[in-house]
């Protein structure tokens, strides 16, 4: 069978998976027949692991243990004002591990990011292995185009811990325009307007020659479709409020069902002008009063309570636009990404703002991993992509950190890799005999405003006058995304050199112990499964066996030998109800056996007796 | 732009809404238009076969088909008969109170097994309205309820093992009310210790852990079954693809709360269950 690469859209609050049948790709749905799966992982009360839409139905009611919105952690320092703005934002706990990274707390257990992020990365290759009926090894990921290298690195490191080779790591917008099928028919400027559940992107490509330009980019990393889902929510809750003095946020139950029902009236909503929504016996006052929660939205209703939300998102996009000093008439296309783009408002305030019909034709919470999926059949088979030239690009620009703190970039962004790149240095000081190699990546002219990914220390120079000696810096990316940075004495050969590695805050170490734990836990899930089946079986036999009992011992009481059998009997009776009792998978096989053998004995002797003539 | 899979899902919806209310014709043709839109979708397939089964077995003549539960709560009626000579002292007064604060309206609400505990309230020869005014006699004396409260446990082992699920969720049930209302100190120890065999009388009762539930009544109609919103959660949860043990899971409530829960909806027969295929 021939190897498959899946295409996987990680998405903050949604993830969606999709393979390239043929000559277009196809995203599969899961288990419920939803094409998108939730990016939510949760520990219930027993221990267990759940994952997707099943997590998600849960979160209110089990919010501590309930992991969402990982992505905005990965990768990312513990002291990070992101990760702060989260610890601030979310019921379930955050705390700093031992490389300054982040660790969630679910239960009693603490998982680093990439850990939750495997969980949904391994349900997505589940989903995808169950269609396709073959395993699944190899993937593409998409990230946003902001995300930096560490990011990145901790996006494969997920990918690691699932058991997935991360063949390619690439930028979001670039997979939508992908999709659309551009870079064979649209060269120039595409504008992709991403307005997913929990984040809104806005990326300017540029498009040359099947190379995908990420020329800018912004966005919110706190706002999108959860934020419309709340507005609905509260505006229910002050109505029900207002009706019955009853506050509907006091019960986490008729909290769930209500954060349920106002998101999937918003999605209704997109496509018919008024939605009821129903909530029987949402709560109940303990004196025996039912209150049940009926309301009719309107779309109208829904655009008034989340204008302000939509207007955001075009402030955002004005700014951008204007940063990039580009006109909307620039554009050769825009292109609508994520669910809340379905929303009219949206579509129309964007067109409003582009002066021109987003692009339509393909569903915008599929967009994304459709274009990975196309991008995954590409790398490991040209032909399935003919036209499209796969070139990686670094993400952000290279450099080292010159006198007065300045940021010399040795590589710019989007430079298409592998790539090398030199540039000779001077002394800055009299008699100076060593200089400082800090490295940063970033697009800053400063420095320190810049990520920093390394530093090392040439010494040995030759003591002259400042500007005198030089050193000569190159700047290598390998086509693994491997930076190699080496400085050269001219003078004298002396040479020193660092690899910069991208990591996401875990090491090596920790990747593996991850990945081989989380192998031993499915391992010993589906052993425990079947531990479960063999229990109720012989549950089952017990019970059987029990209702036959008082039958045989009445056909048996009359015969020399019934006694011994009973006692024979009852003990293995005894044993079998132990084993369930302590669902103990030794013992169960143990007891199988003899059960089965009595059960068959139960059976001839009542069929025996019935067949004696009275 | 059709999307396909959207339209298969709210379908699936909406069959699943045609049965809580009785009416599985349409769900059957609900279902069958989710299976057409989405072959490889599993649940519509699912619950198609089942309602199809169903539609089959209520072509049956009536006389086959099984009852939904009487109404009134088993525990009015056991206590009665624990403090039936009590209550022949004080019958005058107290009936005013009973359904004062509708207390016995919430309880459980399904009916006495064939066995011990219907045998005992028989004879004691109380209506389930005489027993409302026994509320008054507390406390009835600690004996009778703790030889009352075994009785219902030995009631509940005696019916998981002769097979009867129902009768021994009913008992188990029972216990856990007679708990919860008498608040005798010594009946925790003994529900207590027969926690893993109440658990399994619920499981019993449940059935298949494994399959899907389904809505059989409309959750409005769950006050009437004596349930709370807690019920009315659970089901809003009931979707023909999560599973008895995912439901379980998922509850947000203690495990043993929602195995009591589930129990008591299965015996209301408010909820079916879906093989998953």
């Amino acid at each position: 069978m021939a190897e498959k690469v899946i295409g996987i859209d990680l998405g903050t609050t949604n993830s969606c998976v999709a393979i390239l049948e043929g000559i277009s790709a196809t995203v599969i749905a899961n288990r419920g027949g939803y094409k998108t799966t939730p990016s939510v992982v949760a520990m219930s009360e027993t221990g267990k692991r759940l994952v997707g839409h099943i997590a998600k139905r849960q979160a209110v009611t089990n919010a501590e243990n309930t992991a969402y919105a990982v992505k905005r952690l990965m990768g990312r320092p513990w002291t990070s004002p992101a990760v702060q703005a989260v610890r601030a934002a979310v019921p379930y706990g955050l705390f700093e591990g031992s490389h300054q990274d982040v660790r969630i707390k679910l239960r009693d257990q603490l998982f680093s990011p990439p850990e939750i992020s495997a969980y949904i990365l391994q349900e997505m290759r589940a989903i995808a292995e169950e269609f396709l009926g073959q395993s699944i090894t190899k993937s593409v990921v998409t990230v946003p185009a902001y995300f930096n290298d560490g990011q990145r690195q901790a996006t494969k490191d997920a990918g690691r811990i699932a058991g997935l080779d991360v063949i390619r790591i690439i930028n979001e917008p670039t997979a939508a325009a992908l999709a659309y099928g551009f870079g064979r028919d649209v060269e120039g400027k595409v504008a992709v307007f991403d307005l997913g559940g929990g984040t809104f992107d806005v990326s300017l490509l540029e498009i040359n020659n099947g190379v995908f330009e990420v020329v800018a980019t912004a966005g919110d990393t706190f706002l999108g479709g959860e934020d419309y889902d709340k507005r609905l929510v509260d505006w229910l809750v002050q109505g029900f409020a207002k009706e019955h003095r009853v506050d509907l946020r006091s019960d986490a139950m008729a909290l769930q069902r209500l954060k349920d029902a106002s998101e999937k009236a918003k999605c209704d909503l997109s496509s018919v002008r008024e939605t009821e929504i129903n909530l029987p016996f949402i709560i109940s006052t303990g004196k025996n009063q039912a209150y049940h929660l009926h309301r009719v939205v309107t779309r109208g209703k829904l655009e008034e309570l989340t204008l302000d939300l939509t207007e955001r998102t075009i402030e955002i996009c004005r700014t951008t636009m204007e940063d990039a000093g580009l006109k909307p008439r620039d554009l050769a296309e825009v292109v609508l990404v994520g669910g809340m783009t379905r929303m009219p408002k949206v579509q129309e305030l964007v067109a409003e703002f582009f002066g021109r019909e987003p692009c339509k034709g393909v569903h915008p919470d599929e967009v994304v991993a459709m274009g990975a999926a196309i991008q995954g059949a590409a790398l490991i088979d040209a032909a399935a992509a003919p036209d499209m030239l796969l070139l990686d690009v670094t993400p952000h620009s290279l450099g080292i950190m010159v006198a007065g703190g300045y940021f010399h970039r040795l590589i710019d962004r989007n430079t298409t890799v592998p790539t090398s790149k030199s540039h000779v240095f001077t002394t800055v000081r009299d008699d100076q005999t060593s200089v400082k190699i800090v490295v940063f990546q970033g697009e800053s002219d400063r420095a320190e405003e810049n990520e920093l990914l390394g530093e090392f220390v040439l010494s040995g120079l030759r003591k002259a006058s400042k500007g005198e000696v030089e050193v000569d810096v190159t700047f290598e990316i390998s086509a693994d995304g491997i930076v190699g940075v080496s400085a050269q004495d001219m003078e004298t050969g002396t040479e020193q050199h660092i690899t910069v590695t991208a990591t996401s805050g875990l090491t090596e170490a920790e990747i593996e112990r991850m990945a081989n734990e989380n192998q031993e836990f499915l391992v010993s899930s589906r052993a425990e499964e079947e531990v479960e089946k063999e229990r109720q079986r012989i549950e089952k036999l017990v019970n059987e066996a029990d209702a036959l009992l008082p039958k045989v011992e009445e056909v048996l009481s009359g015969t020399p030998f019934g006694q011994d059998s009973l006692d024979n009997v009852r003990l293995i009776l005894d044993d079998a109800r132990a084993a369930v009792e302590r669902r103990d998978a030794a013992a169960l096989e143990q007891v199988a056996e003899p059960l089965v053998r009595t059960l068959n004995m139960f059976h001839g002797v009542v069929d025996s007796a019935r067949l004696r003539p009275t | 732009m059709r999307d396909v899979s959207h339209e298969a899902c709210e379908l699936t919806q909406r069959g699943l809404e045609y049965y809580a209310h009785g009416r599985i014709r349409e769900a059957v043709s609900a279902w069958l238009g989710a299976a057409q839109l989405a072959p490889h979708d599993p649940r519509a397939r699912n619950l198609l076969v089942f309602a199809r089964r169903k539609l089959n077995e209520c072509d049956t003549p009536p006389a086959t088909r099984s009852h939904r539960d009487t109404l009134e709560s088993p525990i009015p009626t056991f206590l009665a008969s624990l403090t039936v000579v009590e209550a022949a002292e004080g019958a005058s007064q107290g009936s005013q109170d009973a359904t004062a604060d509708g207390e016995w309206d919430q309880i459980d609400t399904r009916r006495m097994p064939d066995g011990a505990i219907e045998r005992a309230a028989h004879t004691a020869g109380q209506d389930a309205r005489d027993a409302a005014d026994t509320r008054k006699q507390w406390p009835i004396q600690n004996d009778k309820l703790l030889a009352g409260a075994r009785g219902l446990v030995d009631e509940c082992h005696a019916a998981l093992t002769e097979g009867r699920a129902d009768d021994a969720a009913l008992a188990a049930e029972m216990t856990l009310q007679l708990r919860e209302q008498a608040r005798a100190p010594r009946i925790d120890d003994i529900v207590d210790s027969t926690r893993p065999l109440l658990e399994r009388a619920f499981g019993a009762c449940i059935g298949d852990m494994k399959c899907a539930p389904i809505r059989a009544i409309p959750s409005e109609e769950l006050a009437a079954h004596g349930l709370d919103h807690r019920a009315a959660f659970l089901m809003s949860r009931m979707d023909g693809m999560l599973t008895v043990g995912d439901l379980l899971d998922i509850a947000g409530m203690p495990r043993f709360d929602a195995l009591r829960l589930m129990a008591a909806l299965r015996r209301a027969q408010a909820v079916d269950l879906v093989p998953v295929g």
